[in-house]
């Protein structure tokens, strides 16, 4: 594939800059929250799971959104990438190491999914990986030995006696930079390609298209992002256990994608703000909680299927062709 | 003409189950010519399409351009060889503009394209208000169109167009027209799979007639669509006498 030009990169751009810029000023008040020191050390741990569902949303959405790959098994990289990092760091590794061995795992299980599951589309594919998903977490827990069971793995935090504010601060950086990297990857070649699959599979394959590399790039990329969340946020918990890769971690991701919007790149970043933020408001009330989740997503799925952000997205493109035509006909 | 500018069908079968959808067709397209394939529905026209493009696999016989077999090879690497082509159901990637839809194509066979090029092909299928739009803004024909587009952006050798006169204004047939006579003046080879009798008359260098997944007769338009068994079968005798 060849590199694109100007003349389709800038149109793109434009596009994709606003969708950019709604996902960092989301961050952006959240670094905001944890600079004027909101809710002390609660404060800072809702941040913190804001930031990790937002990067392992991220990674999913890239699979589920663009890559039109409905997995139902993020939340089994995010187990594995933290045993892995886990039992590395905790084996004498240096952290970072263990955080990149981390993401390689996940990297490396998205490569056998992918391999495994190359005939299979849509529900087949999503049955597929809930399957893998189940056999891998009975896996984890019967190991005992390696994994310590139901109970779990402890390990030690990212940067032994460091600032709590270390590890919001580098699931932050992190989120920028896989966002700021999406930025560039989809004005270009990557992105047309990836919307000309998820438009048509068997005629992007007419056409030229090498589908199986693409679909495979897409899913250990995605599989990456979702790892180095595990493999980050396993050493602020300090704890892996297979209840990480549970269903219910599952459907809170899918929940947080499809409310926020999967097929753009601030929508996890907005779903996991919403979510998170519901989640906290109603702590007491867990059935409520539940009830209004699940009332969003339906909302949503109903009215405003491109997600929150969707919905954002469509009105700020609309006044920007108001303005152009405005411009055009004066 | 020469031998690598010529795309052959040989002793081309497909059974479909029990049934035989294509009986050993043999076939020669030149480049520089437009070949019309006609013949009544279920005839095989598009399974043959679809042997040459490597959408169909099941079949036995070989499809050779320029003397090279390409049985061996998926439908992605016959279109660098190629050989593109458009559907009967119009096939475009609805989500990017046109200007993505031309670049796709081109990039996807390690053809760079041009800004210019892109404007005069999409100047060529009449397209120019629309470029910056989404394709599934566009109305059925125009897809029609920005699907030839797409084709040419991949700078083929071979044009294989099915039933492309389907649900097209007589504007938009125009159109179509030229941008065939233009590539086949080019020196690209054209096979059109169509049922419009007047159009393939006109334009048509070579007339293929298939009935019941064999080729009933071939060559000269004149000669062709006036033989007896091609009007018993297909025409009807009341159509060829017009």
């Amino acid at each position: 594939m060849l590199k694109a030009p100007g003349w389709i990169t800038h149109r793109r751009f434009v596009d994709l800059r606003t969708d950019y810029l709604i996902g960092v000023a989301v961050i952006a008040a959240a670094a905001l929250v944890l600079f004027l020191g909101v809710g002390g050390a609660y404060g800072l741990s809702v941040v913190t799971a804001f930031l990790f569902y937002a990067i392992v949303t991220l990674g999913w959405c890239l699979l589920a959104g663009y890559g039109g790959m409905f997995s139902l098994a993020p939340s089994t990289t995010v187990m594995i990438a933290a045993y892995v990092s886990a039992v590395a760091s905790n084996a004498g590794w240096p952290m970072l190491l263990a955080v990149v061995l981390g993401v390689a795992s996940g990297a490396l299980m998205g490569l056998i999914v992918a391999l495994a599951t190359s005939r299979l589309k849509g529900h087949y594919f999503a049955l597929a990986t809930l399957v893998t998903a189940e056999i891998v977490r009975l896996v984890v827990t019967n190991e005992y030995d390696l994994t310590g069971g139901e109970a779990g793995l402890r390990t030690g935090p990212l940067i032994p006696g460091g600032w709590d504010i270390a590890m919001p601060a580098i699931l932050g950086v992190s989120l920028i930079v896989i966002l700021s990297g999406l930025l560039f990857a989809l004005r270009g070649t990557p992105g047309v390609v990836i919307q000309a699959i998820r438009d048509d599979e068997e005629i992007a394959l007419v056409r030229g298209i090498n589908v199986p590399l693409v679909k495979t790039l897409i899913v250990v990329i995605g599989s990456s992002i979702m790892a180095l969340g595990g493999a980050l946020y396993v050493h602020y918990i300090q704890l892996a256990t297979p209840q990480m890769g549970s269903l219910f971690q599952t459907t809170f991701v899918l929940a947080i994608g499809i409310i926020g919007g999967i097929r753009s790149i601030s929508g996890p970043i907005v779903g996991a703000a919403v979510v998170i933020a519901l989640q906290e408001l109603l702590r007491d009330y867990p059935f409520i909680h539940m009830g209004l989740t699940a009332l969003a997503i339906l909302g949503v799925c109903q009215f405003a299927p491109a997600g929150l952000a969707g919905v954002v997205l469509r009105r700020m493109q609309a006044i920007r062709e108001k303005i152009i035509f405005k411009e055009h006909s004066l | 003409m020469s031998a690598e500018a010529q795309l052959e069908c040989k002793d081309v079968a497909v059974r479909f189950g029990g049934v035989a959808a294509l009986g050993g067709v043999s076939l020669t397209i030149d480049s520089g010519l437009m070949t019309a394939i006609m013949g009544p529905n279920g005839a095989g026209k598009t399974t043959l399409l679809n042997c040459i493009s490597g959408i169909e696999t099941h079949y036995t016989g070989s499809v050779e351009v320029g003397g090279e077999p390409l049985d061996r090879l998926q439908p992605r690497l016959r279109t660098r060889r190629g050989l593109v082509r458009t559907f009967q159901m119009t096939k475009v990637f609805g989500s990017l503009t046109l200007d993505e839809n031309l670049f796709l194509a081109a990039s996807a066979v390690d053809i760079p394209l041009t800004h210019e090029e892109a404007s005069e092909i999409i100047h060529l299928v009449q397209l120019d208000r629309m470029r910056h739009r989404q394709a599934l803004e566009l109305s059925g024909g125009q897809r029609r169109l920005l699907e030839i587009g797409i084709c040419l952006a991949q700078k083929p050798r071979f044009l294989l167009m099915d039933e492309p006169f389907a649900g097209l204004n007589p504007m938009m047939v125009k159109t179509v027209c030229e941008v065939m006579t233009h590539f086949a003046k080019r020196g690209g080879g054209v096979v059109v799979v169509s049922h419009e009798i007047p159009i393939v008359r006109r334009h048509a260098d070579h007339v293929v007639v298939m009935a019941q997944g064999k080729v009933l007769a071939s060559g000269k338009p004149e000669a062709v669509l006036t033989d007896p068994r091609v009007i018993e079968s297909y025409i009807g005798g009341s159509v060829a006498r017009h």
